[in-house]
């Protein structure tokens, strides 16, 4: 009898061990592959900073700072030091995918609350919509944001038109495009003459069904209807947020038509956006184009292509610019430290000193117009990645092709809600025909009826 | 026959529960890219990176709270939980019915229901931002409560407690001497539980914690290579080193259970 009481107990502790040796592997918290984290940019004229003590030394205090990026800020902190000896920088890392969460319940239990706040840009119009930032254009900072790209303006301003945080870095957005197979397919591979010969979307389509026919389908302009979509939705800047009305219909119904037309024709691949099998494809050449931002050189297609150097190249978009990534930096409202939060902030993203620290460890291109005119050599000297793009200097043509006819556009607390019923909804897009560009605009309306049940969609 | 169709079955079992953990092992020896191209059988050359950029973190001291956190939880949940169970499940005294039912509704409301509220109560005794948070939040512990509760009242006979009594031993001395042996089995349940449950908790460290220093296992291999990319080559290796020496301490350390489990056992 005890025995086998005992063979009982000594089986259940071992499968109790099997489920513990199972739980404990799933210990990590899972991330999405896509952390658009871009780069960091800045903006300041020194001027602007009135309120701020001309007196470096004088200001003093303990900035608290979440952050993701542990590097730069390490970087950083000790660039900043050399002019503000008496701030003390405190840097917590925090995953972007869990920032908000913490950062609310921080609020609203009370505890600690950092005085520097970071919105990347899958939750940027949420983070504005908190109302936790200050008005950084009123005292103490009397920022002037007329010292700022102008496209940048909306993308850190909230839905009352106050600029409540500065920008990391610029990301404008073009392709990344396979030299080897412009080469092949369209005897050239030069990115003037390409993007002569895709500057507008019908261009885009005939070169696309070209390759296609040249290449017997093996080669495609896109990955997927994903990459495509971040383009076409990118470039359409107008405003579709009135308050707590949605108008999906000025915003998706011509980016939707396009893509449709695309996948019409044949020239987009079935790639879900960062599926193994996405990123397998960069190496592979399966594909032209990547749509890319400054910091996808680096993490993105050298990542993916580490044996690809001098295989790439980048071109803008066809009909302009767009933006991918990008991160807010504001300060938190009831920051017991303004001053030296402020200090901080102007300098790693906006001082012409700190965003050439920046520029060359980093590579963020800051969002201050003074930086362009004082440090233009900076710009024009060879950057970690030109060699891989075969010798294309990235930063300046991202500053003189990309950046001039960008538009901004405002965020919104609902631009994840967007976001996030596209992902659910495009692989269908591509397995299924029969789906036309009206359905699917219908369908996208009805599930962010659902998702946005305080708005009215139209 | 009959064994060897035993032993096949064990085989094949043993070989689907242990194959993720290979997959683990050899994923964190390669360049995070390159899981992409399909799942890796053989080790790769980039462990030393991959083990670069987690000792880089800060990954000792992490492990180190991660151990404090999970030792210090067992010991005051465990502790707490059996004088419940021995109260309640052995004891007649007035509002007996009402703890166990409010035992049994308090294990009914989700820990994210009462997070702000926990975290308000943690800064109002001081020990906001540090390791108590994580760990306090075991001493009251309503699952084990009820756990010990049930199996008090199933695994000890009222009359050894009598025969105890009527032999003149104290009442502390019937708990410890005759009561705790008795529970051995359920104290090494309960303990492997929580060791593994405060392990592996993310939440509460993630909401409760706001200084690098006093991360716990989970935030911190969350937290590794996220800049722009996701480094899951360097996650592996960190989840290998995380959970490879947990698993050899419960291996050894069952033996130690077993012999628990024959000790206690009631004569007849």
């Amino acid at each position: 009898m005890n025995r086998r009481k005992n063979a009982k107990w000594v089986g259940g502790f071992i499968s109790l061990l099997m489920v513990t040796g199972l739980l404990a592997a799933c210990g990590g918290n899972n991330t999405t592959g896509d952390n658009g984290t871009g780069n960091n940019g800045s903006t300041a004229a020194p001027s602007a900073s009135a309120a701020v003590s001309t007196d470096p030394t004088q200001i003093s205090g303990t900035v608290k700072v979440w952050d993701w990026d542990e590097a730069f800020q390490k970087g950083m902190i000790v660039e900043f030091n050399k002019k503000y000896p008496n701030i003390k920088v405190e840097v917590t890392v925090v995953n972007p995918n869990d920032y908000l969460q913490k950062l609310q319940s921080g609020i609203a239990s009370g505890s600690d609350v950092p005085d520097v706040i970071l919105g990347e840009s899958a939750y940027r119009g949420k983070l504005f919509d908190l109302d936790v930032l200050d008005n950084l254009e009123a005292a103490p900072y009397n920022f002037d944001k007329s010292t700022i790209i102008d496209y940048v303006v909306p993308y850190v301003s909230n839905s009352k038109g106050e600029v409540i945080a500065v920008d990391q870095s610029l990301t404008p957005a073009g392709f990344a495009y396979r030299r080897d197979l412009a080469k092949e397919y369209w005897g050239t591979d030069d990115p003037a003459e390409l993007e002569k010969k895709i500057s507008t979307w019908d261009d885009f389509i005939a070169a696309g069904k070209e390759l296609k026919d040249k290449s017997a389908g093996k080669v495609l302009m896109f990955p997927g209807l994903g990459d495509a979509y971040l383009a076409l939705k990118g470039q359409n800047f107008v405003s579709y947020v009135n308050g707590t009305e949605i108008d999906l219909t000025t915003k998706l119904q011509k980016p939707l038509n396009r893509l449709f037309e695309m996948r019409d024709a044949g020239i987009i691949g079935k790639n879900e956006l960062w599926t193994p099998a996405w990123s397998a494809s960069m190496a592979k050449g399966e594909f032209m184009f990547y749509p890319m931002a400054p910091w996808g050189a680096k993490w993105h297609i050298s990542a993916n292509d580490p044996d690809g150097s001098g295989r790439w190249g980048l071109l803008k978009a066809p009909e302009g610019g767009f933006t991918r990534g990008g991160t807010a930096i504001g300060i938190y409202k009831d920051s017991k430290v303004k001053d030296a939060a402020w200090a901080f902030i102007q300098y790693a993203y906006l001082s012409d000193e700190g965003s050439a620290y920046n520029f060359k460890t980093f590579g963020n291109m800051t969002s201050s117009k003074s930086f362009y005119e004082t440090q233009k050599a900076l710009i024009d000297a060879p950057g970690a990645y030109d060699e891989f793009f075969g010798g294309q200097n990235l930063a300046k043509y991202f500053v003189e092709n990309i950046v001039p006819d960008m538009k901004g556009e405002a965020q919104s607390k609902y631009d994840s809600v967007l976001d996030s019923v596209f992902n659910a909804l495009y692989p269908l897009w591509m397995k299924d025909e029969s789906v036309t560009a009206d359905s699917a605009l219908q369908k996208f309306i009805q599930e962010t009826k659902n998702k946005a049940s305080d708005a009215t969609v139209k | 026959m009959k064994t060897a169709l035993m032993w096949f079955c064990l085989i094949v079992i043993s070989l689907l529960s242990l194959f993720p953990f290979y997959i683990m092992i050899v994923m964190g020896t390669h360049y995070s890219e390159d899981l992409f191209k399909g799942i890796p059988i053989l080790p790769g050359s980039y462990l030393g990176e991959n083990l670069k950029t987690v000792l880089q973190a800060d990954f000792i001291k992490v492990y180190g709270n991660s151990l404090i956190v999970s030792v210090v939880s067992v010991v005051l949940a465990t502790f707490t939980s059996t004088l419940i169970g021995y109260a309640v499940a052995k004891f007649q005294f007035r509002g007996r019915k009402l703890l166990q039912t409010f035992v049994i509704i308090t294990m009914m409301v989700p820990t994210q229901v009462g997070l702000i509220g926990y975290i308000i109560e943690m800064r109002h005794l001081g020990v906001g931002n540090t390791l108590w948070p994580v760990i306090l939040v075991w001493a009251a512990f309503p699952f084990g409560a009820f756990f010990m509760i049930q199996f008090m009242r199933d695994s000890i006979p009222n009359d050894l407690l009598e025969c105890a009594r009527i032999d003149g031993c104290s009442e502390p001395g019937i708990f410890v001497r005759i009561v705790l042996p008795i529970m051995k089995p359920g104290l090494a349940t309960l303990a492997t539980l929580v060791f593994l449950w405060s392990w592996n908790n993310y939440l509460l460290p993630l909401v409760t914690i706001n200084k690098s220093e006093w991360y716990t296992l989970p935030i911190f291999i969350s937290n590794l290579g996220i800049v722009h990319r996701t480094d899951y080559a360097a996650r592996m290796t960190a989840l290998t080193m995380t959970t490879i020496p947990v698993l050899i301490l419960f291996i050894l350390g069952s033996k130690t259970f077993m012999k628990g489990l024959t000790a206690g056992a009631v004569k007849g």
